[in-house]
């Protein structure tokens, strides 16, 4: 019986990158990803020989089903699928030195963060009526207004670090397409 | 409408070109993947996500259509419209490429 470990690991989804990172070291240090659960937060492994595997992380708004078809003929494992969430976690084994990649130029990179910076956008816009419409309610337990503060505030903080590295990418966008 | 999609297309990203370029033939994903890849020898490796995102983007706005859809997989091809906009795009290349023969012989004087 080889040895199981499950690992807790939380990303924001203005930084797929560094999960992504993390998992390919976690297979070249010889832990295998079996599994992917909680909401894409606990990762099961299990002990074997380390691995040379790419994992790339997508967001959909919604996907039809030529999407997972697509994918799996162009040779991609789906690792994880978010069932009330748009997060997707794929893999591919490198081919040589070529790191596999999903997303082949800046462009539709760019676009990706962007469908995901609508969703939280759309979140935060409607915190406005739905406060106004639990006003009473606020009125009589401030500390509810915490909450929002608190809720608006992380939105507003993944907006802007989406923006961020959007921003980055197009300033290096010349060098991801010497990658391609 | 025709005139909006000239302006949002063109000039085309090779990915765009490509793609319609490979749709003159009715393909599924996978297929225009390959033909892309054999079209460019090895240069253009198409990335999955990039292609969904194309694809669905064209297909909505009228460039190019499903002709076929069997166990989860569609087949494209390019429609009047997507021949319409290719055919400036192409006409944009063929100017680009005649100035270049053009002048390029000034490049090595």
């Amino acid at each position: 019986m080889s040895e199981l470990k499950s690992q807790f690991k939380w990303w924001g989804g203005w930084e797929p990158d560094k999960i992504e990172s993390w998992l390919e070291q976690r297979e070249a240090d010889g832990w295998q990803l079996v599994k992917v659960k909680g909401n894409g937060v606990r990762f099961q492994f299990q002990k074997g020989e380390p691995r040379k595997i790419r994992y790339c992380v997508d967001y959909q708004n919604k996907i039809d089903q030529a999407y997972i078809s697509l994918f799996e003929e162009a040779g991609w494992e789906l690792m994880y699928k978010g069932a009330t969430n748009g997060w997707f976690i794929w893999r591919m084994a490198y081919e040589g030195d070529q790191r596999p990649e999903i997303y082949s130029d800046i462009d539709s990179l760019i676009e990706r963060n962007k469908r995901f910076s609508t969703t939280l956008t759309v979140l935060l816009i409607i915190q406005f009526p739905i406060l106004l419409a639990n006003n009473s309610m606020v009125s009589r337990f401030p500390y509810v207004l915490i909450v929002y503060i608190v809720l608006c505030s992380f939105l507003f903080y993944g907006i802007m670090r989406i923006n961020a590295a959007n921003r980055r990418y197009k300033e290096q966008g010349g060098r991801f397409d010497d990658r391609t | 409408m025709v005139e909006k999609l000239l302006r949002s297309y063109l000039p085309m990203s090779e990915t765009a070109y490509y793609i319609l370029l490979s749709l003159t033939e009715v393909r599924h994903g996978y297929g225009i993947m390959q033909d892309v890849g054999e079209l460019t020898r090895g240069r253009i490796h198409l990335g999955a996500g990039t292609l969904y995102g194309s694809l669905s983007r064209m297909e909505k706005d009228g460039l190019i259509a499903v002709v076929l859809e069997e166990e989860r997989k569609k087949s494209y091809q390019i429609t009047e419209t997507g021949k319409l906009i290719l055919r400036e795009e192409i006409a944009r290349i063929g100017e680009l490429y005649d100035n270049a023969k053009k002048m390029e012989g000034k490049l090595y004087e």
